[in-house]
């Protein structure tokens, strides 16, 4: 048994999928948890799955799945020690401050979408996160959130929608 | 808003960031999946094995074992390195651009020590600090040629120059898994540890640094200590500058370089100060370039290779910047050490085939790779001539080509460490000996390696 998974362990190159991973794990948090010290959250993402990299099995789940598992149980954690602290859109408002010089543009909108985020439902954050964050496609995300994949489609459509329409008002407001 | 929209607020992370995760991930112990019965066999192995160390270490037969383990200090050392061997195929022995194991070697250059400072731990019985074994005792015994039967007793001090580490890490791995003992490294300036290789009372037995010996540095080591020094020429290191060959080569200049890549750069309207590198095309840097998208993939700025093409070429660009000389001094350190992180530099991926994909894709792509890689891939890549040089095996081997250098080691001649100087010559040379480029390294060709053997033998045994 034991042989069988050091065989299994061995064959996969942790290298690449750490290269291939890692920013989709780390864009991932900065989707899903506004204003969170994201490169601390990858990094400890990567220190769990690495340190128990001998019990993945590939029979069971993909590796990207079995990383956002990981990734989805740090982000809960890290929601619930911020909860006992601080308000998430206090959170999203930190983060607008944060914004670095050079990707203001972009931080900025980031900012504007959590703050429009923060209203959704959790699941629904999530998925956003999963998709554009981590750039996950429909399949893998069912298969994490526990749901079918048009299902998930249907799901992502409808929230895409109603946050632009928001983020649509929003401006219309900011013009008049 | 839209899908991509929303793809678009992805971010690439800081490439310093992810070098160092991968650093610390690569030194994370694996927890194996462990059975019951195997973790009772292993607990009395375990047992069985702490009860014949401590036997063992308590009749004082450990004397001199913490000098052959890779990563124990060394009492007297100012620096030594820490890092364990690199696995067979891990990204270290790939010269690969995983995490550089002689992180200690880019630390600023210091004097090295001469204090004995052997400190007696219990179970281990110290062994004298000094490399100058008794008359007599030295017992390497040569089979003719460069063969040798039999490790001397004395533990090699050698100097690494910033520039020199991934070749000397070649050598030095093929010394260690040859049962000998890990030579004693000291990290300095080329000229600090040229200087010391000859110095008064306890010298460098040999130091690697990637120019030649000036004819002063030479006649510094005529002294009646120093016994005179033999120069090895080791080979060459080089990096090339590539994009797909879809798109053409496109030729730069050191210059073009830096002030595309420098995260500050003196500023065109106040040239003795520094403003933040905001060119994003090729054509801002240098008006001849077309006017593409600076996006340049290359090594982590932090791990040996990235530091090789800092000091072949970013440094080169920086000082040729016509207002260079109007920095202050602590602007100039910075204007030539800091690379850009707002994306217009990345670290490239490992694999190769996922790097040409990425080339193949963007025809705006560069690639900072060794030159090995760029013999590796065919007619699929180009190399970017660099000041109007070619990089080729004539242009490296001359140095003529700016992303690249030649490395030497001098060997001190003093006859009391020159057998063990040989030894590792032995190892060292083997490493190097071959004929195509592997990595950044680029080896002597093959009748000028022999001579240099033939030569090197002949000095060091007169």
């Amino acid at each position: 048994m034991g042989a069988a998974v050091t065989q299994e362990e061995s064959e996969l190159d942790w290298d690449a999928l750490y290269a291939d991973q890692a920013p989709r794990v780390y864009n991932y948090f900065r989707f899903r948890l506004a204003g969170a010290d994201v490169e601390d959250l990858t990094s400890r993402t990567f220190e769990k799955a690495w340190r128990s990299r001998a019990r993945y099995r590939r029979d069971l789940a993909g590796f990207s799945t079995w990383l956002f598992k990981i990734a989805h149980n740090v982000a809960l954690d890290h929601l619930q020690r911020l909860r006992s602290h601080l308000p998430i859109d206090a959170a999203a408002e930190v983060a607008t401050e944060r914004t670095p010089e050079r990707d203001a543009e972009r931080d900025s909108d980031l900012a504007r979408l959590a703050h429009l985020t923060a209203s959704l439902p959790d699941r629904e954050r999530e998925l956003i996160a999963l998709k554009y964050g981590a750039e996950l496609n429909n399949r893998m995300i069912a298969r994490l959130i526990g749901l079918s994949e048009s299902n998930v489609g249907t799901i992502l459509h409808r929230t895409v929608q109603s946050l632009r329409a928001r983020w649509q008002a929003d401006e219309a407001r900011s013009h008049e | 808003m839209n899908d991509d929209f929303l793809h678009r607020l992805r971010v690439r992370p800081a490439p310093q960031f992810l070098a160092r995760l991968k650093s610390k991930l690569d030194r994370e112990p694996l927890r194996p999946r462990v059975s019951v019965v195997s973790t009772v066999l292993a607990a009395v192995l375990a047992g069985a094995s702490a009860w014949a160390l401590a036997s063992f270490a308590l009749r004082g037969e450990f004397a001199g074992l913490h000098w052959s383990v890779w990563g124990i200090h060394a009492a007297g050392s100012e620096y030594v390195a820490k890092s364990a061997p690199p696995r067979a195929g891990s990204p270290d022995s790939r010269q690969g651009w995983g995490p550089n194991p002689w992180a200690a070697a880019n630390r600023p250059a210091q004097e090295p020590s001469h204090k004995n400072t052997a400190i007696a731990t219990p179970g281990v019985v110290p062994i004298p600090q000094s490399t100058t074994a008794a008359p007599g005792a030295t017992t390497a015994q040569y089979s003719g040629g460069m063969g040798l039967v039999q490790a001397p007793p004395v533990r090699l001090r050698m100097g690494v120059a910033p520039g020199a580490e991934l070749l000397i890490r070649r050598m030095v791995e093929r010394f260690v898994r040859g049962g000998n003992t890990l030579p004693e490294p000291t990290v300095g300036t080329t000229e600090r540890l040229l200087a010391s290789l000859c110095a008064a009372g306890r010298p460098l037995d040999f130091v690697v640094v990637p120019r030649r010996m000036t004819a002063a540095e030479s006649a510094g080591c005529n002294t009646p200590w120093g016994g005179g020094a033999v120069e090895v020429k080791l080979g060459s290191e080089a990096l090339v500058i590539v994009r797909s060959r879809l798109y053409g080569a496109l030729p730069l200049s050191t210059l073009d370089i830096y002030r595309a890549l420098g995260k500050t750069i003196p500023g065109p309207g106040n040239p003795g100060a520094l403003m933040l590198n905001r060119y994003t095309t090729w054509n801002e840097v240098d008006r001849a370039l077309p006017p593409d998208r600076i996006q340049v993939l290359g090594p982590a700025f932090d791990s040996a290779q990235g530091q090789l093409f800092r000091r072949f070429v970013m440094q080169r660009g920086c000082e040729s910047v016509p207002s260079f000389d109007a920095l202050q001094s602590a602007d100039q350190e910075v204007a030539c050490r800091d690379v850009r992180t707002d994306g217009a530099y990345a670290s490239a991926p490992e694999q190769y085939p996922a790097l040409l994909q990425k080339l193949q894709m963007l025809p705006t792509l560069l690639a900072i790779v060794p030159y090995g890689t760029l013999q590796l891939t065919g007619d699929a890549l180009i190399a970017s001539p660099i000041d109007g040089i070619e990089p080729t095996p004539a242009t490296i081997a001359s140095g003529a080509y700016p992303g690249s250098r030649i490395v030497y080691l001098y060997a001190n001649r003093n006859p009391r460490v020159s057998p063990a100087v040989l030894r590792f010559l032995k190892y060292g040379l083997d490493a190097l000996d071959m004929d195509a480029p592997s990595g950044a390294f680029v080896p002597v060709p093959r009748a000028e390696r022999d001579q240099i053997r033939t030569s090197t033998l002949s000095t060091l045994t007169q």
